[in-house]
């Protein structure tokens, strides 16, 4: 793994710019600061203005575990191509998992309810096709965490959990991972490359597909990852969309 | 075969030859070496194999060529941030550039070219008998 702002890993990123290339990010962690408040976690504005201008020259997409709903009422900038709940939402070729995913959820919901009001530390976020556990408040994170998982083994049909920063994300059998979005969106999009940056595990699915086509970077250097390239912080989001801005108009 | 198909065989080669050549002369890039400059425009950042398995030649013979265009500073090699033992070949902007003036002079002479589309429907037809002859001499 590369630090991005060398010259190897500008150079390998400006010819990704020489060919028609999706241009994909992860919300939270990354386009983000991640807060203590799920629901304040907002893109500054110089974000979204750099977002803007990129996607007057390429396909640009976001792609969260959030819901689509939640995304959009979050920022002003939405982009063409908005992918929540991993996936689930906003491909046309997942549309028909949705009701189904919705009715998992329900269910998942009534029977999570009473774990919920004992644990306060532990809030439910509904994302309509599938839930998210969070701990962040928790005083005593790992065992807050062991406890959630405890709660999640006991649901029916099991969910395909999602451990994320002090939140446990639980996807509905069948729906699709991130990695699998990613593929279609390219295909939705029609290009044959692709640029992805994220900071979290949900998004080594698409850091370790077996694509050659994809440029992978992290935020924050991770020995166990299949990022090509790291950023050290969030804050450099910006110079990495500056710098790509700057090869897209000088090619 | 009828000493027709050699005579047009040979003539075809030498043609090629020349073109390559005179292309070679004022561009300072030969068609092979335009050609891996354009597979890499659509797979950047990729293995010297999976460029070898795209131009249709061995990584081996594929070596020369990109030690040239390194030299020309076209091409950028480093090692791939995934697995050191592996390198990376990119297109440089400078290698893009040169692309894009050869390519805009090529189009520029098929336009001077009368029916040229007809003429790269003939070369088309060549080239699958070429590879038929190829299949024989092969064995």
């Amino acid at each position: 793994m590369k630090y991005l702002f060398t010259e190897e890993g500008q150079k390998i990123l400006e010819s990704f710019c020489f060919t028609p290339t999706l241009f994909a990010f992860d919300y939270d962690g990354t386009l983000a600061q991640i807060v203590e408040t799920p629901s304040e976690a907002k893109m500054t504005s110089t974000t979204q203005f750099l977002l803007s201008e990129l996607e007057r020259v390429a396909p640009v997409a976001i792609i969260s575990g959030r819901g689509m709903e939640d995304l959009r009422t979050l920022n002003r900038f939405h982009p063409k191509y908005l992918i929540g709940n991993h996936g689930l939402e906003g491909l046309k070729a997942h549309s028909g998992c949705l009701q189904t995913a919705k009715t998992v959820c329900e269910l998942w919901k009534r029977t999570l309810f009473p774990f919920i009001k004992k644990h306060p530390g532990i809030d439910l976020e509904d994302k309509g096709y599938s839930l998210a556990l969070h701990y962040r408040k928790s005083r005593a994170k790992g065992a807050t965490k062991l406890l959630a998982l405890e709660a999640c083994a006991e649901l029916n049909p099991p969910p395909r959990l999602i451990m994320g920063k002090c939140v446990v994300d639980l996807i509905p059998p069948g729906a699709p991972h991130k990695g699998m979005a990613f593929l279609e969106l390219m295909l939705e999009c029609n290009v044959k490359t692709a640029f992805y940056i994220g900071d979290d595990d949900t998004d080594e699915d698409i850091f370790t597909l077996p694509d050659t086509r994809l440029l992978a970077v992290r935020v924050g250097k991770k020995s166990a990852t299949g990022a090509q390239f790291y950023i050290r912080e969030q804050y450099e989001i910006n110079r990495v969309l500056e710098t790509i801005i700057g090869y897209l108009k000088g090619a | 075969m009828e000493r027709d198909e050699i005579d047009s065989l040979f003539h075809l080669t030498l043609t090629l030859h020349h073109l390559n050549k005179e292309v070679e002369h004022k561009f300072k890039l030969s068609f092979v070496q335009l050609f891996v400059l354009l597979k890499l425009r659509s797979l950047p950042a990729t293995s010297a194999q999976m460029l070898a398995g795209a131009v249709g030649v061995h990584p081996s013979t594929l070596s020369q060529t990109l030690r040239r265009l390194t030299r020309k500073e076209y091409v950028f090699v480093t090692e791939d941030p995934k697995d050191s033992r592996r390198k990376l070949i990119a297109l440089t902007k400078r290698g893009k550039e040169a692309t894009q003036v050869v390519y805009r002079d090529l189009k520029g002479a098929f336009v001077c070219v009368k029916n040229a589309r007809e003429c790269t429907n003939t070369l088309e037809s060549s080239l699958n008998f070429l590879s038929k002859v190829r299949e024989v001499v092969r064995g």
